[in-house]
């Protein structure tokens, strides 16, 4: 068998895989994470700028004195007026308005929002779960349709996720009881949990993905273990309208 | 082709229209469908953050599938050392997920796990994805001969991961 020959076998061999392979289906709240990865990074965007603000701020600061210095220098030495050499400040409109993806990405709301707007799009999953031990001063960010949602509160040092879904977590998670279910727990690293903490379970309801339960995830950033367990333990069903 | 920022009502659209093939590139570069599907999602992110992501779908399918191909190389990499900071041990290869025995000829899922990510890249895209050089080339940042020559290469390697005897002979030869 010649070499074209056997790469011919193989493409053919290969374009067989590749029609068994596109069949491969994601999971089906992948989209949903999609928007809720664009949501915080969105957000991340929006902080940056103020921080080039303050960094320009700064550098006004030292530009000014300078110019105050050298301007001092310059009239003491030559004992005249010097022409104003000010310009004009120019306007660094860095700050955009926050860019949102509709209707999935409905980006910040208030925590008092949330339970309204699960309620009004998240029309197939049951029970629709909620972390009730906010914390203090969060903002809240929910990504939701019909099928999932995802809702987070962040605060300056706490991040908390609630998502149905099930969550790419690092291999090795302990399995423990939570909500009555087989669930895993996992920190990203178990000498300092604050730096990420998850459980995961599948909750008994049902989704129009699913009728043996929904799959939930929690996510938590900058809480103790004992915090996390506050948290995970606050999650109840919401009422249905 | 750039976008103006104030708008960017065409992206939901990307979104839908290319998420599955994006997470079947990356399951091919990852062989794990968690890790392709947080490829997926950070890939979307970057572009949405991106100011000068193409609107137009070809440009965004290829800068969708080059932030993939540089999202999956970073974690090979990031695996790596991983693996080194642990006694030095080599990273083993991924288990094979559920959903590629899924896939059907686990040989060959095998020898394309076994194939340098380069080359499982170039693989894809011709032929699951059916790219032709030129679109190959302009993914892979590559004039269209240099593509050309890529899948060539890697089509030569996967034979002979699946023929090791083929092997034998060419070195004994």
């Amino acid at each position: 068998m010649t070499a074209a020959e056997r790469d011919g076998d193989l493409e053919s061999r290969l374009s067989l895989h590749a029609q068994a392979f596109n069949q491969l289906e994601p999971s089906p709240d992948l989209r949903t994470r999609i928007a809720a990865r664009i949501a915080i990074r969105s957000e991340a965007g929006r902080r940056r700028p103020a921080v080039l603000r303050e960094l320009a701020l700064a550098a006004g600061v030292v530009l000014f004195a300078g110019t105050v210095a050298f301007g001092a220098n310059y009239l003491r030495t030559v004992g005249a007026n010097a022409p104003s050499q000010m310009g004009k400040a120019k306007s660094s409109d860095a700050m955009t308005t926050p860019q949102t993806l509709s209707p999935i990405i409905p980006g910040q709301v208030s925590p008092s929002q949330v339970e309204g707007i699960l309620k009004t799009k998240v029309t197939t999953v049951r029970p629709l779960l909620l972390v009730t031990a906010v914390p203090a001063g969060a903002s809240a960010f929910v990504t939701a349709d019909a099928n999932g949602y995802t809702v987070e509160y962040r605060t300056k040092t706490v991040d908390v996720v609630l998502s149905t879904g099930v969550s790419y977590l690092p291999p090795g998670g302990t399995p423990q009881q939570y909500r009555g279910v087989q669930a895993v727990y996992e920190a990203t690293n178990p000498a300092a949990p604050e730096e990420g903490q998850f459980l995961s379970w599948t909750e008994p309801g049902q989704s129009s993905l699913s009728s043996s339960g929904v799959p939930y995830f929690l996510k938590v950033g900058g809480m103790t273990q004992a915090e996390f367990r506050q948290v995970a333990n606050s999650i109840r069903p919401i009422g249905r309208s | 082709m750039a976008h103006e920022t104030a708008d960017r009502s065409w992206f939901e659209p990307m979104i839908g229209r290319f998420e599955r093939r994006a997470f079947r590139y990356a399951l091919m570069l990852t062989l794990n469908r968690s890790a392709a599907e947080d490829l997926v999602q950070d890939a979307f992110a970057r572009l949405w953050a991106a100011q000068n992501t193409p609107s137009v779908e070809v440009g965004f399918k290829r800068w969708l599938f080059r932030t993939i191909t540089n999202l999956a190389r970073d974690r090979h990499r990031r695996r790596l050392v991983e693996s080194a900071v642990r006694l030095m041990v080599p990273a083993p290869l991924n288990p094979e997920d559920e959903i590629i025995r899924k896939a059907g000829d686990r040989k060959l899922v095998a020898a394309l796990q076994s194939l340098k990510l380069r080359d499982r890249q170039a693989i894809y895209l011709r032929y699951y994805e059916e790219e032709s050089f030129a679109q190959l080339a302009e993914i892979l940042h590559v004039k269209e001969g240099t593509a050309r020559v890529i899948v060539n290469r890697a089509l030569e390697k996967l034979r002979q991961r699946l023929n090791p005897s083929a092997d034998i002979t060419e070195v004994m030869a």
